[in-house]
């Protein structure tokens, strides 16, 4: 019996060692695989490359200009509410569109102009808080282009537009229709 | 394995092929390319255009027909408390501390006044003195014994005008002592 018991026990050290040995030589077996591969992956990559070639590339920056109003239309009216007792000089004004830019070119500025030659009534404009520049001093418009708007040069932002429109009481009543036109132009 | 090379002009590579169709492929590849070329400067044009350096705004200025007018000068008291040394009557009194303000770019304007008392008492008359030159004429004195209006000022075109109102009350000894309250009231209308 005790002879028996001995004889298990050394069969059961047997397995187990055998069993490591197993173990171990399936991890050797298993990191000689992976660089096999590596190797073979890396060879197969870098002689991928056959040949190589080129083209130039070149970005050209031209003279770039764009400029915009927020509304194309304004309409300013003089009413009762515009009037004082006893003054000749009615006015309204209006302050609900702006002007925008962008220019890649230096000593640039604003220029505004209206095409009505003959208007009945007088209509200004003025750059209110420019993010980029100097505003000019207020504008009577004419069809002679005044500066609106100065030193914007290689800049973009905008400005409100203000537009006051004056009448006397001496005028009458009647309406001007304009066109106005604000160009960047060289300074 | 080669890698082809992708541009956009591949498709017009010159055809190299010196067989029949070699012409009609050179005619092929020619038309192309002027089409290509066309093309790139009508593009260049469009964006040109689209980068103007001016912008336009459509502005319209109107002008109502408007008409103002205002006092200056609050409620005013007059006081009959003297009597006139040579009629043996109370003296009249006159008072010309408030002013009539108008403003009117309409034509062919009048100013009116009226008073709310039509059964007064005592005489109240007012006038304009002091008019603005070319605001208007000033209309006779008005009386008030009723209720109705009156031409105050007259001929108002396109103007901006004022004056000094003048009021003037008298009384009759017969009338006795009391108190007239008048609501006067001054208007801008058309004549």
């Amino acid at each position: 019996m005790l002879e028996s018991l001995h004889h298990l026990g050394y069969i059961h050290r047997l397995i187990s060692h055998h069993f490591c040995q197993l173990i171990v030589g399936l991890r050797k077996i298993l990191a000689i695989e992976l660089l096999t591969l590596a190797l073979v992956l890396g060879g197969v990559a870098k002689g991928q490359t056959y040949g190589t070639d080129f083209h130039r590339v070149t970005v050209q920056v031209s003279q770039v200009t764009v400029v915009l109003v927020s509304l194309g239309t304004v309409n300013l009216s003089i009413s009762g509410a515009n009037a004082v007792a006893g003054q000749n000089t009615m006015t309204v004004t209006d302050l609900s569109t702006s002007f925008l830019w962008g220019t890649n070119v230096s000593q640039r500025k604003v220029t505004a102009q209206t095409n009505l030659a003959a208007p009945l009534f007088t209509l200004k404009v003025l750059a209110v808080n420019p993010t980029q520049g100097s505003a000019a001093p207020e504008v009577t418009l004419s069809t002679t282009a005044q500066d609106f708007l100065i030193n914007i040069g290689k800049s973009s932002g905008t400005t409100q537009l203000l537009y006051t429109g004056v009448a006397l009481a001496s005028q009458g009543t009647g309406a001007d229709a304009h066109t106005v036109t604000f160009t960047v132009t060289v300074q | 394995m080669k890698l082809r090379r992708i541009t956009g002009t591949d498709s017009l590579q010159p055809p190299n092929e010196t067989t029949g169709g070699a012409m009609k492929t050179q005619i092929l590849y020619i038309a192309r390319k002027t089409t290509k070329t066309l093309v790139a400067v009508l593009t260049m044009a469009a964006g040109l255009y689209a980068q103007g350096s001016s912008t336009q705004q459509s502005l319209i200025l109107r002008v109502m027909e408007l008409n103002k007018i205002g006092l200056i000068g609050g409620s005013l008291k007059l006081t009959i408390d003297k009597l006139h040394a040579e009629l043996f009557a109370p003296a009249p009194v006159v008072n010309a501390n408030t002013t009539l303000l108008w403003t009117s770019n309409g034509e062919n304007k009048k100013i009116t006044v009226a008073s709310n008392n039509n059964n007064s008492r005592y005489a109240l008359r007012v006038a304009p003195q002091e008019m603005s030159p070319g605001a208007g004429v000033a209309a006779p004195e008005v009386s008030f014994s009723d209720n109705k209006n009156h031409d105050f000022i007259v001929g108002v075109n396109r103007s901006a005008g004022k004056c000094v109102i003048k009021f003037s009350a008298a009384a009759d000894v017969a009338k006795g002592i009391g108190s007239d309250t008048h609501v006067v009231t001054f208007t801008i209308t058309s004549s």
